[in-house]
C-alpha cells in the first residue's frame, strides 16, 4: 500500500538513512521510535516527498511521487504530512487555517460539504470552540491541535465515515507540544481514523504512547530499522538499550494491554512499583547523544 | 470566513465598494481636470460635430491626457499590488516590497543609463523598454545565479546584493550625468503618471496583463505557501517551480510599472498589509482587494497631483503616502482592529 | 468599513472640488484683464528674462519654477519644474504661445499641445555666448521684436567686448553647492564656465565636464585664485560664516586673499538679457584681483 524500498540518502559523504524497507498496510499504525538524530524526521519527509532519496523509491499504491501536476494533486488529496514545527506567522483564524488543508480539493466539493469536512476536522481535534480565533495567538499546543484538524481535512475527501481510507497520514511528533489529555486525545483520533482505513506513519518520542495506540513499532537508529514489529515484540529491553543506550526497564502488566517502559538505575533489578513515572523523555537522552556524536 | 471556498456577503460587499470607489475616482479623474469645463460641456465636446476650438481641446484633452493616464493608473495600480501581494507571500514576510529581488532598482539603472547618454531626445521609447528590461534582467540574474534557490533567504540576499549593485550604479550614473539629466533622472525616481501615452500604455499592458491574470489566479497557492514551504508541497504546490514563476510574473509587472510611471512606492508594500488588516490574510480575497484598491488610492493621489498646485504638478509618490499613510496608522491603531477576528 | 470608504472619497472628492474651483476663479479673472493680448507661457528662466526685457511681461500668463527674475514674475502661476510640465494644467491657463527652452519636457507633453493647436515653439538656449544670443533673437523674430532683440544683443556684445585682457588670467573655480559634504564644482560645458571664461578668467576644473563633487584634497591641488559661490547653494555650506572657515575652501589661494564671493545664481546662470552685466561683473571681480595681486608682486620687489 505504502511502501518504502531500499531508500538511502547522504548528505555531504555521510549516509543519514538507510537502505529502508518499510511498508504500512491501509488501517495501520505505524510508530517510528529511535535516538534524536537517528533520522526518524528524515525518513517522514522521504516519505512525504519532500526530500529525494538517492536510490530507492517510495510508493504509493504502486505509483511513486513525480512532480507533474496530476501527481502533485494526487498525492496532496492522498498524502497529508504534518511538521513538527509551523512558521505559520499570518493572522489566519483556526478556521481558516484548517480550510487551508481543503485546497486540494477546490472544484470537487460543493461549499457546505467543504464545510462539514472542516468542522468534522475541527471536532476531532478539539478545537471547534478557537474555531474564529488568531492561529497566531494561540499556545503551542493549541496550533499543534489546529494544524491536526488541517491534515485530516486534506485528507477528508468528505463522501462518507470512511472518507480518509486508503490514504497516508505522516505526522512528525504530533502530541511534542501537547498536555497529556490532548495527547490522549490526539492519538485516538488517529486511532479511530485508522480504524477506518486510514494508514499512519507517526514519529513519537513518547515510547509509552507508541507502546499504546501503535498497530507496529519501527526503531531507527543511526538511519538503520533496528527492528519493526508489533509493540509486545519490539519493546524489549535489549533492543531498547541498544536503540537509545541507556538503562531500560520494560513493565508488563501496570496497564492493561500495554506494557509500560520506563529509564532505570542500571543496578535496579527488583520489582518496580505502580508509582514509577512512567512518561517523558529519557534524562540522558542528550548524553546519548553526544556519545553517538563521538564526543562522550 | 468561508476561505478559499465561496465568497461571503460581506467580502462581496468589500469588493462593491472598492470597486464603485476606483470607478467613482476614474470617472472623477476623466471627468474633471484644470481645463475648464464640466461634464455637460465635455459631451457637447464630445459629440459636437463642428466643434469650436476649445471644444476641440477639451475633447483632445479628454481623449489624449485624461483618459491615458487614468488607464495608466489602474494599470500601475493592478501591477504594483499584485506583485506586493504575491512578494510577500512568497517571503513570508508582509513587509517584503515588490522591488525586493532588485526589479525596481534594476529597471532604475537601466532607466538612468537612457536618460545620462541619451540625451534629451533618446527618452522615447528608449526609455520604458529599458526600464522593463531592466527589471526583468535583475530578476532573471538572481534565478540563473547558481545558488541555493531552494531558500528564500538566499533569493533575499541576492535581492539585496543586487539592489546595492545598481545603488552604486544609479550613483555613479548621476556623478557622470549634467546638471539637466540629473533632475530628469531625479524627478523620475519620484514617479509620475504625467507621461501616460496610449502608444505606451498599450504595449506595457500587453505584457503585464497576462502576468497579472496568472498571479490572480494564483491565490490559493499563495495562501499554501503561508503555511510553509513543506506544508505547500504536500498540498500539491510544485513550490520551486512556483516561486520561479511568480518571481517572474512580479519583475513582469513592476517592469511594466516602472518603465510608464517611474518608481511609485509605497502602493506594493502598504496597500496590501493596509487590506490584510481589514480583510485577513487569505489570498483569495487579498489579490482582488488589493487590485481594485491600489488603482483607487492611484487614482486618488494623482487626481490631488495634477489638480491641487495646477498648473503644476506634485510628485504622485508624496501623495499616495500621504493619502495613505494617516488611514494605515488609524488602521493600526483602531481599536476595532481585527474586530471580525476576536 | 464601507462607511469608511465612503467617507473617504467624499473628502477626496470634495478636495478635489474645491482645487478646480478656485483655479476657474483664478482663470477667469486673469482672462478678463488682458482679452485682446497674446496669453504666453514661458518655460526657462532665461526666455522669461528676455520676454521681460523685450517689454512682453504683461503677455506672459506663467511661467516654469526657474523663472525667478524679474522677481515680479513669481507672482504669476507657477508650472512646476520645465521636465515635469502638468499638461493638462498648463492647458489650462488657456496659452496662445508655449515659449519653452530646449531642455523643457516631458517631450510627448509639448508634441501634445501642438497637436491641440497651441502654437509650441522650442527655443535653444545653450552654454554657449553666441547660442544665448541666438536665443534672444530667435524670440525677438518670433514675437515681432526683432529690433529690440538686436539692441539687446548688441548692447551684451559691447558690454562683452569691454572684458579687458589680462595678462595672468586669475586661476578660478564656480561651486554651485555643496553635494553632500563635497563642493560641487563647474567643469567645462557650463555655463559657469562660459561666463567665467569670457570675463576673463580661467576655470581651474576645466578638465571635466559638467558639475562634479570634488574633494578637499584636489581642490587643494587645483589651486584656485578666486572662488565663486551661487548664491542659491551657499545654505548648503550653512551660510557665508560657514562658508569662509569651510574645510575644503579654506586651505586655498583664495580663502587666504578674501576671494571667496558669492555671486548671484539668477544673474550668472542664466544667460539672458544680462549676460554683458553678469559678465561685467565678474570681470571686475577679475580685474580687483590681478591689481591687488601685481601690488604685492611690485611691493615684494621694492
Amino acid at each position: 500500500m505504502f511502501e518504502c524500498k531500499a531508500i538511502s540518502l547522504s548528505r555531504s559523504g555521510r549516509q543519514i538513512i538507510g537502505p529502508v524497507d518499510l511498508k504500512v498496510e491501509p488501517g495501520e499504525l505505524l510508530a517510528l521510535i529511535g535516538p534524536n538524530g537517528a533520522g526518524k524526521s528524515t525518513l517522514l519527509a522521504l516519505m512525504a516527498g519532500l526530500v529525494k532519496a538517492d536510490s530507492g523509491s517510495v510508493l504509493f499504491r504502486g505509483a511513486a511521487f513525480n512532480r507533474n501536476p496530476a501527481s502533485s494533486e494526487f498525492f496532496a488529496r492522498n498524502r497529508a504530512f504534518m511538521p513538527q514545527f509551523h512558521t505559520l506567522s499570518f493572522d489566519f483564524t483556526v478556521e481558516e487555517v484548517v480550510a487551508l488543508g481543503r485546497s486540494p480539493y477546490h472544484g470537487r466539493c460543493r461549499h457546505g460539504e467543504h464545510q462539514k469536512v472542516i468542522r468534522r476536522a475541527m471536532e476531532m481535534a478539539e478545537v471547534s470552540a478557537l474555531a474564529d480565533v488568531n492561529y497566531t495567538r494561540l499556545s503551542g499546543g493549541q496550533q499543534a491541535r489546529v494544524q491536526f484538524a488541517r491534515v485530516i481535512a486534506q485528507l477528508d475527501c468528505g463522501q462518507a465515515a470512511e472518507a480518509t481510507a486508503g490514504k497516508c497520514l505522516l505526522l512528525d511528533e504530533p502530541t511534542a507540544s501537547l498536555d497529556i489529555r490532548h495527547q490522549h486525545a490526539l492519538m485516538s483520533s488517529v486511532k479511530t481514523l485508522t480504524a477506518n482505513g486510514l494508514s499512519c506513519v507517526a514519529v513519537l518520542h513518547d515510547i509509552n504512547l507508541a507502546a499504546r495506540y501503535a498497530d507496529r513499532i519501527a526503531i531507527l537508529e543511526a538511519g538503520r530499522l533496528l527492528a519493526i514489529g508489533t509493540p509486545d515484540s519490539v519493546l524489549a529491553e535489549p533492543l531498547l538499550e541498544k536503540a537509545f543506550d541507556v538503562p531500560v526497564r520494560v513493565l508488563r502488566g501496570v496497564l492493561p494491554g500495554q506494557c509500560l517502559v520506563a529509564c532505570g538505575p542500571e543496578d535496579a533489578t527488583g520489582p518496580c512499583t505502580t508509582q514509577q513515572p512512567a512518561f517523558g523523555k529519557p534524562p540522558a537522552a542528550q548524553d546519548t547523544e553526544a556519545h553517538r556524536l563521538g564526543f562522550g | 470566513m468561508n476561505l478559499a471556498l465561496a465568497m461571503s456577503r460581506r467580502d462581496l460587499h468589500i469588493y462593491a465598494a472598492l470597486a464603485a470607489l476606483a470607478l467613482s475616482l476614474a470617472a472623477l479623474a476623466v471627468l474633471h481636470g484644470p481645463l475648464e469645463g464640466d461634464v455637460s460641456a465635455l459631451l457637447a465636446a464630445l459629440l459636437e460635430d463642428n466643434p469650436t476650438l476649445s471644444q476641440q481641446r477639451l475633447a483632445s484633452t479628454f481623449w489624449h491626457l485624461r483618459l491615458p493616464r487614468v488607464a495608466l493608473a489602474l494599470l500601475v495600480g493592478v501591477c504594483l499590488a499584485v506583485a506586493g501581494v504575491t512578494m510577500q507571500a512568497l517571503f513570508r514576510n508582509p513587509l517584503a516590497e515588490p522591488g525586493l529581488t532588485g526589479s525596481a532598482s534594476g529597471a532604475a539603472l537601466a532607466a538612468a543609463a537612457v536618460i545620462v547618454f541619451g540625451g534629451i531626445d533618446g527618452l522615447g521609447f528608449a526609455l520604458p523598454l529599458a526600464a522593463f528590461s531592466g527589471a526583468l534582467f535583475a530578476t532573471l540574474l538572481i534565478l540563473l545565479l547558481p545558488a541555493d534557490k531552494g531558500s528564500m533567504a538566499t533569493l533575499l540576499l541576492l535581492g539585496i546584493a543586487i539592489n546595492a549593485i545598481a545603488a552604486a550604479g544609479l550613483g555613479f550614473l548621476s556623478f557622470l550625468a549634467d546638471d539637466f539629466a540629473l533632475r530628469s533622472l531625479t524627478f523620475w525616481q519620484f514617479g509620475s503618471l504625467g507621461k501616460a501615452s496610449w502608444p505606451e500604455i498599450f504595449p506595457a499592458a500587453a505584457v503585464a496583463l497576462p502576468a497579472i491574470s496568472w498571479l490572480l489566479l494564483q491565490a490559493r497557492s499563495l495562501n499554501s505557501l503561508l503555511l510553509g514551504e513543506t506544508e505547500a508541497h504536500c498540498l500539491g504546490v510544485s513550490v520551486q517551480q512556483f516561486k520561479l514563476r511568480a518571481l517572474i510574473a512580479c519583475s513582469i509587472c513592476v517592469g511594466a510599472a516602472v518603465a510608464c510611471a517611474g518608481i511609485i512606492g509605497f502602493i506594493g508594500l502598504v496597500v496590501p498589509h493596509l487590506l490584510r488588516l481589514i480583510l485577513g490574510p487569505d489570498h483569495c480575497r487579498l489579490l482582488p482587494a488589493s487590485a481594485l484598491a491600489a488603482p483607487a488610492l492611484l487614482l486618488a493621489a494623482d487626481s490631488l497631483a495634477r489638480n491641487l498646485v495646477s498648473p503644476a504638478e506634485l510628485p504622485i509618490g508624496i501623495l499616495t503616502s500621504l493619502i495613505g499613510g494617516p488611514f494605515f496608522i488609524y488602521l493600526l491603531l483602531s481599536p476595532k482592529r481585527n474586530a471580525h477576528r476576536v | 468599513m464601507r462607511n469608511l470608504l465612503l467617507r473617504f472619497s467624499l473628502l477626496l472628492l470634495a478636495s478635489q472640488m474645491l482645487a478646480c474651483s478656485t483655479d476657474q476663479d483664478g482663470n477667469q479673472t486673469e482672462q478678463a484683464s488682458n482679452t485682446n493680448l497674446q496669453r504666453i507661457v514661458s518655460l526657462g528662466g532665461e526666455i522669461s528674462e528676455t520676454l521681460v526685457s523685450l517689454g512682453l511681461e504683461d503677455q506672459i500668463v506663467a511661467v516654469d519654477s526657474t523663472s525667478t527674475w524679474p522677481t515680479s514674475l513669481r507672482q504669476l502661476p507657477d508650472v512646476g519644474y520645465l521636465r515635469q510640465l502638468n499638461a493638462e494644467g498648463v492647458l489650462a491657463l488657456q496659452p496662445d504661445l508655449i515659449l519653452a527652452s530646449h531642455e523643457a519636457g516631458p517631450t510627448e507633453t509639448l508634441e501634445r499641445w501642438r497637436t491641440m493647436g497651441i502654437d509650441v515653439q522650442q527655443i535653444s538656449t545653450g552654454p554657449e555666448v553666441e547660442t544665448a544670443l541666438n536665443a534672444i533673437r530667435a524670440l525677438g523674430k518670433l514675437l515681432d521684436r526683432e529690433q529690440q532683440s538686436l539692441e539687446i544683443i548688441e548692447r551684451n556684445r559691447q558690454q562683452i567686448a569691454l572684458v579687458a585682457n589680462l595678462d595672468s588670467p586669475p586661476r578660478v573655480m564656480f561651486v554651485l553647492s555643496k553635494a553632500g559634504n563635497l563642493p560641487l564644482v563647474a567643469g567645462s560645458g557650463t555655463k559657469a564656465h562660459t561666463m567665467l571664461t569670457v570675463a576673463g578668467g580661467s576655470n581651474v576644473a576645466a578638465a571635466f565636464t559638467g558639475y562634479k563633487p570634488v574633494s578637499p584634497e584636489a581642490i587643494v591641488e587645483l589651486a584656485p585664485q578666486v572662488i565663486l559661490v551661487a548664491s542659491h547653494g551657499l545654505p548648503s555650506f550653512g551660510g557665508e560664516q560657514a562658508l569662509k572657515n569651510d574645510s575644503a575652501l579654506r586651505m586655498t589661494p583664495a580663502a587666504l586673499n578674501g576671494y571667496i564671493r558669492v555671486v548671484d545664481s539668477q544673474l550668472m546662470l542664466s544667460m539672458g538679457p544680462r549676460l554683458g552685466d553678469a559678465v561685467r561683473i565678474l570681470a571686475s571681480t577679475f580685474n580687483n584681483y590681478s591689481r591687488t595681486q601685481s601690488q604685492s608682486v611690485a611691493l615684494g620687489g621694492e
